[in-house]
Formats: C-alpha cells, sequence, structure tokens
C-alpha cells in the first residue's frame, strides 16, 4: 500500500481532521461533557479554560486548583446562607 | 502529488560546524554511514528541530538553558567564535508546483517555526522521526503506563491523555484537599482557648451547652441559648439584658457622647482626623481652587474668541493651504503686529492653552466648592448630635465653650474663610478622653461577668463557629466535586479509549505486515491492546502478541527475542507514518537496525523498497554492512549514500567524498601544524581512486573485523592485483613509506607506529612531513609517461589497464626519475 493507494487514502480520511487532531476531539469531549443532565457544568466549565485545553500553559494547575477551592467555597457559604 | 524533501543546508548546527549541503533532487532518500560520534545524527537532529515547534530536540528539553542542555546544545560550540550563524534549511517541491524552501536559524528564544515546517505538518499526523533508542527504550524499559504516553505522542493524542493525567491528578488533589483538617484543627484550638478548655470538639451544640452552663448560668440562669444565631431568643434577652445594664450605670449615655465626640474629632494613626478636620481641609483646598481660578481667568481674559481661534488655528497650521492674511479679521500677515503666519499661529496656540488651563482651574474649583459644602454639611450634622448630648448631660461648661465655634459652623458660606476650630479642637479632644475614662472606670468596676463581656464572647465564638461550619461545608463540597470529578473522568477516558482503540484497530493490520516482512517465516500476530477505560488506575497500553494458541494476548517480552519486540516498535512507527502522513511520505531513520543480525537488516532494506515504493528515507546507519547492501539494493537513482570518515571540530563531519587538497596539508605542515588526519584521508582517498581505477575487487573481510576499510588493506588488494599482472613494485633506496612497503610485500600495513587508528593521535611534526613528502613521490610513480595520473580499466583482451588519456597500459614510472 503506497500513500496514494485508495486504501491509504480512506484510512487517511477517517483518521484526519478531526480525527487525529486532539484539540477537536477534546473539544467535542468537553462538550458532550456540557450537555449531559448530570454534569456538574460549573465545575466543567471551570476545567474548560484550565486543564481541559489542548493549549493549556505551564501554569494551569496553579489556576486549576484555585478555581476549584473558590467553586467549593463558594458552594459552601451559599449553603451556609441558605440554612 | 506528494511533497518530497530537495536539498538539507546545516552550518554551525551540532557537529557541522561549516556549510555542508545535501542535493536530493528531484526525491532522493539519503544514507549516511558513520561509526559512533562522527556526527551522523546531527542531520536528523536538524531534520527534528526545523520541523520542532519549540526549535528544540524533544531529548534535549527545551527548559533546561540554566543547565546548557536545551537550546545551547543545538549550536556548535566554536559557531560563535567561527561567526557562523547556527542555522537548518530545506528545500521542498511539491510538483509539479517549484521548489520551496526556507532556513531556520538557532536563536534563543528559539525562532518561530518556519511556515513551510507548519504547512507540511498539517497534512502530517505522525511523527516521521523515529530513532533506534527510542524503540529499543519502548520494548525494554518502558512501563505500560509510559507506552501509553508515548504511542499517544506518535498519534500526536498528546493533549488528550495530558487531558486524562490532568483530571486524575486533579481528583487526587481535590481528594486531599477534602481530607484536608488542617483549618478544622486551627479552629478546634481557636475554640479550646475561647472557653479555656471548656470545649475541645467542633460541634455546634457542645459550644452552646459550654455558653449555657458556664458564661451565661454565672449571670443569669433563666437564659439559655438555643443556638448561635442573633435572632436567637436567648441571645436577644442577653442584648436587651446589656441595654438595661448600660442604661444603669450609664455607659450608654456615654458610648453615645463618645462617639459623637469622635465623629468630630479623632485620632488615628498619630493624625487628628473627624468631621472638623475634613471640613478644614475642604475650606483651604477650596481657598486655592479659588485663587487659581482667579490667576487662570485672568491670563485668559484676553482669550475670549477661542471658537474662532480655534478655527483659525486648524487653517494657519494646514501646510497645504496658502494663505496670506489672516483668515479672521483679513489683515495681511506681514501687517499683523506678529508679523508673520507663523508667528500669528503661534500666539493663536499660546492663547488657546491658556484657555484649556483657565478650564480646568474653574472644574477644580467647581469640585472643590461641592466638596467644601459637603464636608460643611456632615460637620453640622455631627455637631448637631454632640449639642443634644452635651445639653443632656451635665456638660454644661463644655458646651459653653463650644458655642461660638458651632454658631460659625452653622453660619458658615462657601465664600467665607474658613471656621477658626485651632481653640476648640484641643477642648473637644479633652471631652473625649474625659469621657472614655468615665466608661473604662465604669467597665472596670463591673469586672468579666457581665452582659456585654458575654456578648464580646458570644460574638468570638460564633465567628468561630461560622468558619468551623464553612469548612466542613468546603469540605463537603471538595467530596461532591471529587465524585463528580471521577464520573467526569470515567466518561472522557471512555471517550479517549474508544478514538485510541480506532486508532489502533486500523493500525493493526499495517504493523503486522511490515512486521511479518521484516521478521519472515511464521511471524506472531502483534496486538495493541486499548487502555481499559473502566479501569481506574493508570492509563496502560497493552502490547501483545499470539504467541501459541495456548499462549495468545501474551506480553511479547517473555516470549520474543530482543529484536523481535524490537521490529514491533519499528512496525507500529513505520505503520503509522505510512497511514497518517499521507501527503509526506517522509521517514527518517536513526540507527535503527543495531540490534539486528544480517538476516533482518536485508528484511528490512526489503521492507523499505517494497512496502514503502514513493517515499523518501533519510537514514542513519553506524552499521556498515546495512549502508552496503542498501547500496548495492536501492536503486542509485534514487539514493544518495554518503559516507562520512571523519569528524573535525573546526569543521564538521568529513564524508568520504569530500576531497583533502595537498594544498590544505602542506599549508598546516608549514605552519608546523599536525596534519596526520588529512594524510591519513589523502592516502584513502589515492588509494581508492586507484583501486577503482584498475577494477580492482577487493576481499569481503569477515564480519568480525571493524568497521571500515583501511588503507593497508586497499594497498594489499592493489599490490595483489600487481603482482597477478607480473608487475613489480620498484625498490626504492632509503624509501620507508609504509604504503609502499605494504605494496612490495602484499600485507596489511602496520599502523602500530605513528600513524595510529586512533584519529586524535599523531606522530612528530617530522615523521608527517617525510610521509608526506615519501607519498607524494610514490604517486608520481604511478602517472602514465604521458603525464596523465588517471588509469581505466582494462579492455577485453588487454590485462593491464589503461592511460585514460592514451591507453597506454600501466607501467611504473622510472623510479630514479621520480626521485
Amino acid at each position: 500500500m503506497t500513500p496514494q493507494d485508495p486504501a491509504a487514502e480512506q484510512v487517511a480520511a477517517q483518521f484526519g481532521s478531526p480525527g487525529l487532531n486532539a484539540a477537536s476531539v477534546l473539544a467535542a469531549t468537553v462538550e458532550k461533557e456540557k450537555a449531559r443532565k448530570d454534569t456538574d457544568l460549573e465545575l466543567i466549565e471551570s476545567l474548560e479554560s484550565t486543564i481541559l485545553r489542548a493549549d493549556a500553559p505551564d501554569s494551569v494547575w496553579e489556576q486549576t486548583v484555585a478555581a476549584i477551592k473558590k467553586l467549593a467555597l463558594s458552594r459552601a457559604k451559599s449553603r451556609m446562607e441558605n440554612s | 502529488m506528494t511533497i518530497k524533501l530537495q536539498a538539507i543546508t546545516v552550518q554551525g548546527f551540532r557537529a557541522y560546524l561549516a556549510p555542508q549541503s545535501f542535493d536530493l533532487r528531484p526525491g532522493k532518500s539519503l544514507a549516511i554511514f558513520a561509526p559512533n560520534a562522527k556526527g551522523k545524527s546531527s542531520l536528523v537532529d536538524a531534520i527534528e528541530v526545523f520541523f520542532s515547534e519549540t526549535g528544540s530536540l524533544v531529548r534535549l528539553g527545551a527548559k533546561k538553558s540554566d543547565t546548557k542542555a536545551g537550546p545551547e546544545a543545538l549550536e556548535h560550540v566554536l559557531a560563535e567564535k567561527k561567526k557562523i550563524v547556527p542555522s537548518i534549511g530545506l528545500v521542498f517541491r511539491n510538483p509539479p508546483a517549484a521548489e520551496y524552501g526556507e532556513e531556520r536559524q538557532i536563536k534563543r528564544p528559539p525562532a518561530a517555526r518556519p511556515k513551510i515546517a507548519t504547512d507540511i505538518l498539517k497534512g502530517c499526523k505522525h511523527d516521521f522521526v523515529v530513532r533506534g533508542h527510542e524503540l529499543r527504550s519502548f520494548v525494554e524499559t518502558q512501563t505500560p503506563e509510559e507506552r501509553y504516553t508515548e504511542v499517544s505522542k506518535w498519534f500526536g493524542l498528546t493533549p488528550l491523555v495530558t487531558a486524562q493525567k490532568n483530571l486524575r491528578t486533579l481528583r487526587k488533589k481535590v481528594t486531599e484537599m477534602a481530607d484536608d483538617d488542617k483549618v478544622l484543627v486551627a479552629r478546634s484550638a481557636d475554640i479550646s482557648k475561647a472557653t479555656v478548655g471548656g470545649v475541645t470538639s467542633l460541634e455546634e451544640a457542645d459550644i452552646i451547652k459550654w455558653i449555657n452552663d458556664v458564661l451565661l448560668a454565672a449571670l443569669d440562669k433563666t437564659i439559655a441559648l438555643g443556638s448561635l444565631k442573633r435572632d436567637d431568643p436567648g441571645y436577644l434577652s442577653i442584648v436587651e439584658k446589656k441595654r438595661i445594664e448600660d442604661d444603669a450605670l450609664g455607659l450608654t449615655a456615654l458610648d453615645e457622647l463618645l462617639t459623637a465626640l469622635r465623629t468630630v474629632v479623632d485620632e488615628k494613626d498619630g493624625a487628628v482626623v473627624g468631621r472638623a478636620r475634613d471640613f478644614r481641609a475642604a475650606i483651604t483646598t477650596l481657598e486655592s481652587a479659588q485663587e487659581s481660578e482667579t490667576n487662570e481667568r485672568a491670563a485668559a481674559e484676553k482669550s475670549i474668541f477661542a471658537k474662532i481661534w480655534l478655527e483659525a488655528q486648524d487653517v494657519l497650521s494646514n501646510g497645504a493651504l496658502t494663505l496670506e492674511q489672516c483668515p479672521v479679521c483679513e489683515t495681511p500677515f506681514g501687517e499683523t503686529p506678529h508679523g508673520s503666519r507663523r508667528a500669528v499661529s503661534a500666539s493663536v496656540g499660546q492663547h488657546l492653552a491658556l484657555l484649556a488651563a483657565y478650564r480646568e482651574s474653574v472644574e477644580t474649583l467647581r469640585k472643590a466648592r461641592a466638596a467644601a459644602e459637603h464636608a460643611h454639611v456632615q460637620l453640622k450634622a455631627a455637631i448637631g448630635s454632640l449639642e443634644r448630648l452635651l445639653k443632656a448631660g451635665k456638660y454644661q461648661t463644655e458646651l459653653a465653650g463650644l458655642e461660638s465655634y458651632f454658631i460659625a459652623v452653622e453660619a458658615w458660606k462657601p465664600a467665607d474663610a474658613p471656621v477658626d476650630d485651632t481653640s476648640v479642637l484641643p477642648l473637644l479632644q479633652g471631652l473625649r478622653d474625659k469621657a472614655s475614662g468615665s466608661a473604662e472606670a465604669i467597665r472596670e468596676r463591673q469586672g468579666e461577668a457581665t452582659f456585654a463581656g458575654a456578648i464580646v464572647k458570644l460574638n468570638e465564638l460564633r465567628r468561630i463557629a461560622d468558619s468551623i461550619c464553612e469548612g466542613k461545608l468546603e469540605r463537603d463540597e471538595l467530596r461532591k466535586i471529587s465524585e463528580a470529578l471521577e464520573c467526569t473522568v470515567q466518561r472522557i477516558d471512555r471517550d479517549i479509549a474508544g478514538h485510541v482503540a480506532s486508532l489502533l484497530d486500523g493500525l493493526r493490520d499495517e504493523i503486522n505486515r511490515i512486521y511479518a516482512k521484516i521478521q519472515g517465516g511464521a511471524a506472531v500476530k502483534v496486538g495493541l491492546e486499548s487502555p481499559d477505560p473502566e479501569a481506574k488506575g493508570k492509563l496502560k497500553l497493552g502490547l501483545v502478541i499470539d504467541f501459541a494458541d495456548n499462549r495468545k494476548g501474551v506480553n511479547p517480552a517473555g516470549y520474543l527475542s530482543d529484536s523481535q519486540v524490537h521490529t514491533i516498535a519499528l512496525s507500529l512507527r513505520l505503520a503509522a507514518i505510512k497511514l497518517f502522513n499521507p501527503s509526506f511520505p517522509f521517514v527518517v531513520l536513526d540507527d535503527v537496525v543495531t540490534s539486528y543480525d544480517s538476516d533482518h537488516r536485508k528484511a528490512l532494506a526489503a521492507a523499505m523498497a517494497e512496502e514503502f515504493a514513493g517515499f523518501q528515507f533519510v537514514l542513519v546507519t553506524h552499521d556498515e554492512r546495512f549502508f552496503r547492501y542498501l547500496k548495492e539494493h536501492m536503486l542509485a537513482g534514487e539514493w544518495l549514500f554518503r559516507q562520512i570518515t571523519e569528524m573535525e571540530n573546526e569543521f564538521g563531519p568529513r564524508y568520504m567524498d569530500h576531497k583533502i587538497a595537498d594544498e590544505v596539508i602542506d599549508t598546516k605542515l608549514s605552519k608546523g601544524e599536525s596534519a596526520a588526519n588529512e594524510i591519513r584521508q589523502a592516502e584513502e582517498e589515492w588509494l581508492l581512486a586507484k583501486a577503482r581505477e584498475f577494477g580492482i575487487s577487493l576481499r569481503i573481510r569477515d564480519v568480525d573485523k571493524p568497521y571500515a576499510y583501511d588503507r593497508g588493506e586497499v594497498a594489499t588488494g592493489i599490490a595483489s592485483f600487481l603482482k597477478g599482472l607480473k608487475i613489480d613494485t620498484p625498490i626504492l633506496p632509503g624509501f620507508s613509506n609504509p604504503l609502499w612497503t605494504s605494496l612490495q610485500a602484499g600485507e596489511v600495513e602496520n599502523f602500530g607506529s605513528h600513524f595510529q587508528d586512533n584519529p586524535n593521535a599523531t606522530g612528530s611534526a617530522g615523521d608527517e612531513q617525510k610521509r608526506w613528502t615519501e607519498f607524494k613521490q610514490f604517486r608520481e610513480l604511478f602517472k602514465c609517461k604521458c603525464g596523465s595520473a588517471r588509469f581505466k580499466r582494462p579492455k577485453v583482451g588487454v590485462t593491464k589497464p589503461l592511460c585514460h588519456k592514451c591507453e597506454t597500459p600501466f607501467a611504473f614510472q622510472d623510479p630514479n626519475g621520480a626521485a
């Protein structure tokens, strides 16, 4: 099978965009997750801007942990206010 | 059509100092042979760096600048000294389009990836640089987790795997945070301290019990708290008791008076503050603003025609307009007091600037007046309260001293001078201190068992209890987030695992085809097991084989040889390149046959030719037999074969077809420098050329011999050839050149004296000069009588080589003449 073979082209098409485009796959996976009824949407949106990004910077951990703590704290405060 | 690499140029990069080029037109493959440490992998590095996003090598890392093992390692160590800009140039062609190329310089910080590289990589899903050492680590040392990461990298799935790993790590971190009880331990200590050891738990019920049994029981046993809330009936009862208590003691009135006094005048950080001071400061600002406005108004008095001037300035400063007279009054510029258009324009500009300053001062004055009026209203309100409290209390004397100030403040208007408070402020401060002292004295007499004290303690305990509650709820929320993450991780894992599985399924057949081609015979069936999406542990990639009917899906390491497992990894990479890089059929192989025997090397060459027709290879190897096999079997027009003979730090890799000119050696020797390496190469070049011209077949050496030809071997071949033709090598008196001796004796030259196999070993300068002189002399003996130094293979019916020019059969020149 050479690169010009129909079989190769078929495989290439199968695994071409977006099959091997990791960023697209990741984005689609996140969207799918967000669309679920039982998903913690706030959590996923928070992660979407931090660790669930294909181009996440090195400083992503600091942001992620801070975002999770903030989320937990705001929920705790809200529960206190409503109790 | 597909893209083909046309040329590579490298300079100042890794082993390459001087510029060197490889012309691969119209798309030839390139094979380079060299022993280790001769710079052969530098060309592979150049290709990797050219396409790298970070402008570095994966194995060096991009962030090691502090250890000089990062981008610095890419530059040739002498590049800066020799003023050579380290760079890599690649030229491509995608027929029928014309050639296009770009250069990537090695810089710090790294230069951006060339556009052409980015464009090519868009259609290139799989890393086309295959390094032998990576394959070995893939099969020999990597754990299934590491293998999953590695394969994900090959497939361009790294962002997905990173996301997976990040989610897992985050879940772990969140669980740790939820289990972290540092905050609650600290609050527990606070509770214990506040209750003098009475409460050590974090339960609100225990705190309330202590308040009722200990704190309130001492004051009033009929009062008890049901909760710590501010609207708890028990708490409201305590507040009421405190008010009654304060009233009875006069504390309420004192506290009110103190508050009123502190509003008018107080001290903070050593400075006097309060509304009296605010009022005074606002008036001072107002006075300053008034003065400024007056001055600016005077300056701008003459600038009342602002609008006209503004328009005139636009016209005057427009160089495109020809004006001879003032556009406002139509006076010729020469007749105005300013005398010219430019001077008129400058004057107008000055007036406009004055108007702008005036406008600003007016705005400042407006703000200052508003601030002063506000401060006045505030002070009047505070004084009103204070006056009422002083009248209600027994402070008639103090009130008399303040009345004139109160009246002056009440009557003040923005145009008035500031109200003099110099004598009043000390009076107010004295009154404040007196009231404060009285309140303190009453509280001291009361002792700790008061409702006021109980409220203070209750507030402290409530703050701690709130903090405990918040901490507990936060932990609870973190646990919920951890559980939500667990579900998300599993779902995303399942998605990604499905994707990886589809990739692996597509690859499996191709891997097995290539594997069977290289391994031959009854090759086992290779399988790659996708990570189990239900597994909560680490992400693993199983590499398995069906070894026998009763040994299916087993680990290859337990059943296959090293070379077989190596072939699995190589097959996987080659299959992925073949399938995923259709627009750029290009493979770089860096030393991938190390663990192969002769048959496997041949099988790999055959697989390259048969399975990868249309592909372009750049291959480097230190295996001479593999190199020679390729040279013999690959189509000459489709491959370029290069052999590195030496590695010179001040030049770079020297290739076999790189000729050493006599002048280079003569110059070095005349400078007193060692030219041993150059002499060695010149000898080899000359001997090989002569062997080729004579059509000499060299005996293939045993496989356990060293990798390379040596000149002695070639010389022996020439000697045997001459003996066969009954051509005696003449005896030259006093001539001790080892090569000549080798020709005479028909034996391999002994290099043990001063021209050792170590290329860095040298003889003395005298030895080198003597050998070079003798070599040039005996070279002359091989010339034809007509003066030509070139011969060609004998024709049919002729046994001796013929002069390329006059076709005279070869014979040695007269040694006496040569000498």
